[in-house]
């Protein structure tokens, strides 16, 4: 064996940490070989003042205030579960923070307006305004609204964002067909209605519609008002 | 055989210490306290803060005292908490560094005169084991000063078995290369083939 290989070994040899086989091989490098004994002398020195090194100990009160200290706290921990049972945890914080911050949210939503808001920014105006006359409940008036707010009606329908613009508008439509046809027709004594001329802004006449007998108030719903409108033989 | 009566001894003082007994827990204590210090002391050379160490693995031993698996060794569990705690202790030094100029000086004048002495032999060891890297201090103070097994050492390290008796041997080798012209002055000495100059 060279000496490399034996010096490898040689502190695993001075503490016995060495099969029998391998012992006996550097033993016989040993005897031959002055060198490594000098270096199995440096460790064995070694291995010597390693034993006499000074021991690290602890102080004499240790186990005292060791003691102390788990007895306090175990103090606390039966004070705290006395105060907050484990069946019913305090929140912690991760769970707390959302839960307000969610409940903020809600708060400012319904404080704002939350849905009615929501719904006027959808529908944002009625694109003719419906009032029931009662001098002897049997007349409504229809008022259109004015022209750029019915254009920005057109212009939401048109875009296919809400269904019931575009019913609004449509049934718009029919009335403001109608009131044209009447007046081109000048034949308002065939209808049952009046048309009004009042002093608008941008809107277009005032129309009266008589209501049939014994409602008091009637629906603005498409067809039906068109066809009670014509004078009561639902042809138009 | 000694080993294994050790090991069922910890056995039955912890699972005494799990039905709530402070006496078993006391023994534990008074029979590990110093050889966990001896180990955690020369990691991380300061007295109180070994001793602070060794106090918190108690308590840990104690907070967790369900959580240990009887399947395992409970001095290698013990060691392992300690270790775990004076890496933690070496890391944060590492981070916040603090010199004193003044007690540098004084600690090399005082290096300096042991190292002249032949009879410190142990005290220059002592030193020279405090100089080397972690990882081989660690694996040097458990093999050779606490004089644990080789497989005792690898599973409280969580390294293989031949790391370990690698880095053992490589321990030993840089010890004895820092104390190798001091030892064969020592030895002239002890001989009588070299007289120091102070004594002619």
């Amino acid at each position: 064996m060279r000496c490399q290989r034996v010096r490898y070994y040689l502190s695993a040899y001075c503490r016995s940490e060495l099969s029998e086989g391998r012992c006996k091989v550097i033993l016989e490098h040993l005897e031959s070989c002055p060198d490594c004994r000098r270096e199995e002398g440096v460790l064995r020195d070694m291995i010597g003042a390693l034993n006499k090194t000074p021991h690290y100990e602890v102080c004499a009160d240790f186990t005292g205030r060791l003691l102390n200290r788990i007895g306090a706290e175990r103090f606390n921990e039966t004070r705290t579960r006395a105060f907050f049972p484990k069946k019913t945890p305090v929140i912690g914080w991760t769970r707390a923070v959302p839960a307000v911050a969610t409940a903020c949210l809600i708060l400012t939503f319904v404080l704002t307006g939350g849905l009615k808001n929501m719904y006027r920014q959808n529908v944002p105006e009625q694109i003719a305004s419906v009032t029931t006359q009662n001098l002897d409940n049997s007349y409504m008036t229809i008022q259109p609204k004015s022209d750029h707010v019915l254009a920005q009606h057109a212009m939401v329908s048109t875009a296919g964002k809400d269904w019931a613009f575009k019913n609004q508008l449509a049934r718009y439509n029919r009335i403001r067909g109608l009131m044209n046809a009447m007046q081109s027709q000048n034949d308002f004594a065939s209808y049952s209605s009046k048309v009004i001329e009042t002093p608008q802004v941008c809107c277009g006449p005032r129309i009266l519609i008589e209501l049939p007998s014994g409602s008091s108030s009637m629906p603005v719903t498409g067809n039906s008002q068109i066809r009670m409108v014509s004078g009561g033989d639902g042809s138009n | 055989m000694e080993l294994e009566k050790e090991k069922q001894s910890d056995y039955d003082l912890m699972q005494r210490v799990k039905n709530g007994d402070m006496l078993a827990f006391s023994r534990i204590v008074d029979k590990y306290k110093n050889r966990l210090m001896n180990v955690i002391g020369r990691m991380v050379q300061g007295t109180e803060e070994a001793e602070d160490i060794v106090q918190e693995t108690f308590m840990r031993v104690y907070q967790h005292r369900d959580s240990f698996d009887f399947r395992h060794c409970f001095s290698t569990w013990l060691y392992t908490i300690a270790l775990n705690l004076a890496r933690n202790e070496l890391r944060k030094r590492k981070r916040f560094k603090f010199f004193d100029i003044f007690d540098l000086q004084g600690k090399e004048a005082e290096i300096a005169v042991e190292m002249e002495l032949p009879s410190n032999l142990p005290q220059v060891l002592e030193r020279a084991i405090e100089g080397l890297p972690e990882k081989y201090k660690m694996a040097f103070v458990l093999r050779d000063v606490q004089e644990l097994p080789y497989e005792e050492v690898a599973q409280i390290m969580n390294i293989p078995l031949g790391t370990v008796k690698s880095r053992v041997n490589r321990a030993r080798a840089i010890l004895k290369e820092k104390l190798k012209p001091r030892m064969e002055k020592y030895n002239a000495l002890s001989k009588g083939t070299l007289l120091p100059v102070s004594i002619l």
